[in-house]
C-alpha cells in the first residue's frame, strides 16, 4: 500500500513538472513563435548553421539542467533526462503552435523540419528555467552554491534567455546600422556599466561583502560582458546576420545584440 | 576581445565616415528553369549603409532588376538577375540607387 502510494505521488510530480516544463517553454517562446523573422530563418538559415545551433545548444540546455531544470531531481543522469524531456517539450510546442497558426511552411519537409527545430531550442530553455519561475517560491535551485565557473555560465544563460527574443528581428540590424561608432561606443559603455550595477546591487552569493567593486568588476562585470559579446555573435552568425559584414558593421551588430544580453546576464538570477 | 571591439569602434570614431559606395559584379551564368540567372555581387566601399538597394542588368533588349534589403559598409551582398532569352546573357550590371537605412 506504503510502495503504491509513494508511486502515486512520484507520478504526480512527474505530470506536475511535465506541465511546467511545457508552460516554461510557452512563457519564453511565445515570442519567438509569433515572430515573422523566425518563421522564414527555418529555411533561411543554411542547414548547417542550423545544426549546429542546435548542438552548442546542448551543453548550454545541460547546463540549465543542472542550475535550475524543471523537476527536483538532480545528479548527471536526471540532468540529461531533464535536458532531452525540455527539448521534446520545445519541438511539441513549437511544432503544435506553428501548425495552429497555419505558419509551417509545408512546401517541403526540410523548412518545416528546420523552422520547428530552430524554434524548439528557446523553447526548450524556457522548460529547463520553468522551475525558477513558475514554482511558488521554493528556491531550491543549485545556483545558490554556484562556483565561480558556474556563475558565469548563469550569466551566458541569462544573456541567451534575454536577447535571443531580439536577435533575430531586423530591427537589430536596423539600430545597427543606424548608430553612429559614437552611437555604438556609448551602447558598449552603458552595457558594461549597467552590468556593473546590476550585478553588484543586486549582488553574486555572499560577494557583496567580501568583494570590492573594482574586484567584482575584473571577476564578474569584464568576463561577464565578453561571454555576452560572444552571444550575441553566435546567435547573428546561426541567423546569417553577420553575412558579407566589414569588421566595423559586424562590432556594431554585436555590440547593439549585446546590450539587451548585458541586461539578461546581469539579471540572470532573477531570470534563471 | 572587448578590447578589439572597443579598438574597431574607437577608429570608426576618428576616421571620418565615407558615404555608401557601390559596385555589381558578375559572379556566374547558369542556365535555369526560368531562362539564365546571373548571380551578381553587390560590393559597398564605403563605411555606411545602404538600404533598398537596386541593381540592374541590361542584356540585348532585356532587362533584369534585383532589390537588396542592406549592403552593410565595407559588406557585400549577393543577387540573381534573370534574363529569359535563349542566348546567354552578356548584361551590363549598374546600381539604380539607394537609400539610408
Amino acid at each position: 500500500m506504503g510502495a503504491a502510494a509513494a508511486r502515486k505521488t512520484q507520478e504526480a510530480d512527474y505530470v506536475r513538472d511535465l506541465g511546467r516544463a511545457f508552460g516554461g517553454a510557452l512563457l519564453f517562446s511565445l515570442p519567438l513563435l509569433m515572430t515573422m523573422e523566425m518563421w522564414a530563418l527555418g529555411h533561411a538559415a543554411t542547414p548547417e548553421r542550423r545544426l549546429a545551433f542546435i548542438v552548442i545548444s546542448l551543453p548550454v540546455l545541460f547546463g540549465l539542467a543542472h542550475y535550475a531544470g524543471f523537476s527536483a531531481r538532480r545528479g548527471a543522469l536526471n540532468n540529461l533526462l531533464d535536458t532531452l524531456t525540455a527539448l521534446a517539450a520545445g519541438f511539441v510546442t513549437a511544432g503544435g503552435l506553428l501548425a495552429l497558426f497555419n505558419v509551417l511552411d509545408r512546401s517541403s519537409l526540410a523548412s518545416a523540419v528546420g523552422q520547428v527545430s530552430l524554434q524548439a531550442v528557446p523553447a526548450a530553455l524556457g522548460a529547463l528555467v520553468a522551475r525558477r519561475q513558475l514554482s511558488n517560491g521554493a528556491g531550491e535551485g543549485d545556483e545558490d552554491q554556484a562556483s565561480y565557473p558556474g556563475e558565469l555560465f548563469l550569466m551566458l544563460a541569462g544573456a541567451l534567455y534575454f536577447a535571443m527574443n531580439v536577435a533575430p528581428t531586423e530591427e537589430m540590424r536596423l539600430i545597427a546600422y543606424r548608430a553612429t561608432p559614437m552611437g555604438a561606443l556609448g551602447v558598449l559603455l552603458l552595457s558594461v556599466l549597467l552590468l556593473h550595477l546590476i550585478v553588484f546591487e543586486a549582488g553574486f552569493a555572499g560577494q557583496e561583502d567580501k568583494e570590492s567593486p573594482l574586484r567584482a568588476f575584473i571577476d564578474f562585470t569584464l568576463p561577464g560582458y565578453a561571454l555576452c559579446l560572444i552571444a550575441s555573435f553566435a546567435m547573428l552568425w546561426t541567423f546569417g546576420a553577420l553575412d558579407g559584414h566589414g569588421l566595423q558593421s559586424l562590432a556594431a551588430n554585436v555590440v547593439i545584440l549585446a546590450f539587451p544580453a548585458a541586461i539578461g546576464a546581469a539579471a540572470a538570477r532573477l531570470l534563471v | 576581445m572587448i578590447l578589439a571591439v572597443v579598438g574597431i569602434l574607437s577608429r570608426a570614431v576618428v576616421v571620418e565616415a565615407r558615404p555608401p559606395d557601390l559596385i555589381v559584379q558578375a559572379e556566374s551564368v547558369r542556365r535555369a528553369s526560368g531562362g539564365w540567372v546571373l548571380d551578381v555581387t553587390v560590393v559597398n566601399r564605403g563605411d555606411l549603409t545602404a538600404a533598398a538597394v537596386e541593381v540592374e542588368g541590361v542584356s540585348g533588349d532585356e532587362t533584369a532588376h534585383a532589390t537588396l534589403d542592406y549592403v552593410p559598409g565595407h559588406g557585400r551582398k549577393a543577387a540573381a538577375l534573370v534574363f529569359s532569352g535563349d542566348e546567354r546573357p552578356n548584361a551590363a550590371l549598374r546600381v539604380l540607387g539607394w537609400s539610408s537605412p
